[in-house]
């Protein structure tokens, strides 16, 4: 019966096994093929006769530690788990890996029909992006600096007799009131603040104006307006600050600023948001008013580049602020 | 060519399982690591069942939210994300408005259908799978989106002015993403009655499949108003890059992941299952949908109350990261206590390792699940039975 030598240990081991009968090392050197089955050369165990391995029966020769076929250890405390070095597969043939998972590339794998499917997609829109895009001046973001705002703008609405009284309010709280025109009856209002919430039915998009009176405690316009803009869009960046801005006939501060928002869920907007504040005995007044951004065009010059009824609604509203301690317009 | 051999290895008694199995490096039957000197693993945390050479927290998109993909055949898929990712960058940069709403609402997404295509999860019928998800996900997602989109401009345009209000946050944040939630799951629920997708991974992939077609269309109908703008993006360069990078991958990796993990969930209950450690913790039903309700509110109210883009970017991120460990961790687990039977049968190149291994739910030799490979080939003979 041939021996195998251990390389590790340099023992002897008898027989045609795979595991070194002394230090456990494997004596295959390289796998080249499944482990045979159990055959002659692995005599069963016997009784009286070296050592039955308790897990794969194999008879070992008399003082290994190791069981030659599997590997197990022979130590007292062996644990029933297999601690054993795992039988390790041979690899298949290429032809055969290749028959057994073909690749879908062999057949055309979709990328260059997929990127080119996806390019013209890209070119496509851009095409309509340029074809919508409204004639006459091109749309600038924050970069432009609009000239500041002419007043008067148009008036809202149909024009009609003066206001009524009945088209007032007046706060409870700060004792301040604001006229509105026909038509235009507020969304909501409590003692601090009055408030209109629109969807404009040309092209369906919202705009809201609210006008809130608080104590001033010794803060100027501009800390206010700073902030409100804090308090309501603090991811806003300003655009410009309106030269000459006034609620009613009381100059104070505003600013105009430009904000992006794309929730998951709902659509990109691009708007804008006024904030102008005034301050008559220590009794603030501040009016915001947001819409979406609306690109210059020719015909309906924006100042701030809103929807113009918004603007027009908000300098409307706006100049008509009087505080308690002024006498009435 | 030699003939694949019976097969005629030794067995081993698994401790974990209490079968016999080809004495490999892992169970066939149960998948639980079997390596000497180390005892039992059932877990095998270092091997992932659906790739074993990463660990079952490893940062890689592709056998997450791919997970039939065999790990020597990822490299097309990574590339095309890296592609992706990076066109995605540039375009959001220059503000090329039309090019990045389309990269944006269907890079994802058509890079799915090529996986669906390559690994033919959908067997022999691609018209019934790819048309109840995809298609009937993207139909959902563009009727949804007409109602949904301009509702939600609506209540953050008066949060702006008026202050986020409790009702419009139950409205905006709570309500809408739940039903969307449902509406993406749809597709994946005409399925669920077929039985021959049975497997756990087959649901998950079903599930992921209906949510990106239901995000593609959601995703381009509320973008496409911004075409308005012309050529160029009226925003600036930072905000059109945060938008197009949460919406181009944050939001579909997020869709797929969540409604994937329901599906999942979902299907996981249609067949016994072996019992592990925490797996009721990380794949039962009620878990799943815990986690995905909580997740669904939380970003939905950050999308009402936090509307930059610069939090919207921050909230999304960090959701994209969260799911897909939950994911990995996720289909992981399910793979493992999915208890299926397959008979050992003759010898096979595995597709991960190309061993000669005999045919079980696992591959004795280097311990992926059969059923996170191809259904192509000779995976397609090898599926495991319930």
């Amino acid at each position: 019966m041939p021996s195998i030598i251990c390389t590790r240990c340099g023992f002897a081991n008898e027989g045609a096994v795979r595991f070194c009968g002394h230090c456990g090392a494997s004596l295959v050197a390289t796998p080249s093929g499944p482990v045979a089955p159990p055959s002659a050369e692995a005599p069963r165990a016997e009784a009286g006769a070296g050592i039955a391995c308790p897990r794969c029966g194999t008879l070992n020769q008399a003082g290994v530690r190791f069981c030659g076929r599997c590997g197990m250890g022979f130590s007292a405390a062996s644990p029933p788990e297999p601690r054993v070095a795992p039988v390790v597969f041979s690899p298949a043939a290429p032809a055969h890996v290749l028959a057994a998972t073909p690749r879908k590339a062999g057949r055309g794998l979709p990328w260059a029909v997929v990127a080119a499917a996806l390019g013209i997609t890209m070119a496509l829109l851009a095409a309509v992006s340029q074809a919508v895009m409204s004639h006459g001046a091109a749309t600038c973001g924050v970069s432009c600096q609009p000239p500041p705002p002419p007043r008067p703008q148009p008036p809202l609405g149909p024009s009609g007799p003066p206001l009524p009284s009945s088209h007032r309010y007046t706060s409870a709280t700060y004792g301040y009131s604001v006229d509105y025109p026909e038509g235009f009856d507020p969304s909501g209002s409590d003692g601090q603040a009055v408030g209109w919430s629109y969807t404009l039915n040309s092209d369906s998009s919202s705009f809201e104006i609210k006008i809130q009176g608080e104590a001033a405690n010794g803060r100027t316009p501009q800390q206010l307006v700073q902030s409100v803009q804090q308090s309501f869009m603090s991811g806003a960046s300003p655009v410009f600050t309106i030269t000459g801005a006034e609620l009613g006939s009381t100059a104070g501060y505003g600013q105009v600023y430009d904000f992006t928002t794309s929730p998951q869920g709902g659509q990109q907007q691009h708007l804008r948001l006024v904030v102008e504040a005034a301050i008559r005995d220590g009794v603030a007044v501040e009016m915001i008013a947001a819409s979406l951004f609306i690109p210059d065009q020719n015909e309906h010059p924006s100042p701030a580049q809103m929807e113009p009824r918004v603007e027009s609604l908000a300098d409307q509203v706006g100049n008509t602020v009087v505080w308690r301690s002024e006498p009435a317009l | 060519m030699n003939e694949p051999r019976a097969f005629t290895a030794p067995t081993v008694r698994c401790p974990n399982c209490e079968r016999d199995v080809p004495r490999g490096a892992y169970c066939g039957a149960c998948g639980a690591h079997l390596a000497a000197g180390s005892g039992v693993t059932p877990h095998r945390h270092q091997a992932y069942a659906a790739d074993p050479d990463q660990h079952m927290i490893y940062p890689s998109v592709i056998s997450t939210l791919f997970p039939h993909i065999p790990h020597r055949r990822m490299l097309p898929f990574q590339e095309a994300l890296a592609v992706i990712t990076v066109l995605l960058v540039l375009l959001g940069l220059l503000r090329w408005t039309g090019p990045s709403i389309a990269l944006a609402s269907l890079a994802v997404p058509v890079l799915y259908l090529v996986y669906l295509y390559e690994v033919e999860v959908y067997e022999d019928e691609p018209v019934l799978v790819i048309g109840a998800t995809v298609v009937f996900g993207a139909l959902l997602g563009t009727v949804w989106a007409y109602f949904s989109g301009p509702t939600l401009t609506d209540i953050l345009l008066r949060n702006t002015v008026f202050g986020a209000s409790f009702s419009r946050i139950i409205e905006g944040g709570v309500l809408l993403p739940l039903v969307a939630q449902v509406l993406m799951l749809a597709g994946a629920m005409v399925l669920f009655t077929r039985r021959r997708y049975d497997e756990a991974l087959d649901g998950f992939t079903f599930g992921a499949a209906g949510a990106l077609g239901f995000t593609a269309a959601e995703t381009l109908v509320n973008l496409l108003p911004s075409l308005r703008d012309g050529l160029t993006s009226s925003a600036s360069s930072t905000d059109s890059l945060l938008i197009i990078l949460t919406r181009g991958l944050c939001v579909p990796l997020v869709n797929a992941g969540l409604t994937g993990l329901v599906a999942g969930a979902l299907w996981l209950q249609r067949g016994p299952i072996r019992r592990l450690r925490y797996h009721r913790l990380l794949v039962s039903l009620g878990t799943v949908l815990i986690g995905t309700i909580a997740l669904r509110v939380a970003l939905g109210v950050a999308a009402v109350v936090l509307a930059d883009p610069l939090s919207s970017i921050a909230a999304f991120g960090g959701a994209t990261i969260l799911v897909l460990v939950w994911v990995r961790v996720a289909i992981h687990h399910m793979l493992l206590t999915e208890a299926v039977e397959v008979p050992i049968g003759p010898d096979f190149p595995c597709s991960h390792c190309h061993a000669l291994v005999p045919r079980m739910a696992f591959c004795p030799n280097c311990g992926i699940a059969t059923r996170a490979t191809p259904k192509t080939g000779a995976g397609r003979a090898g599926r495991a039975v319930r």
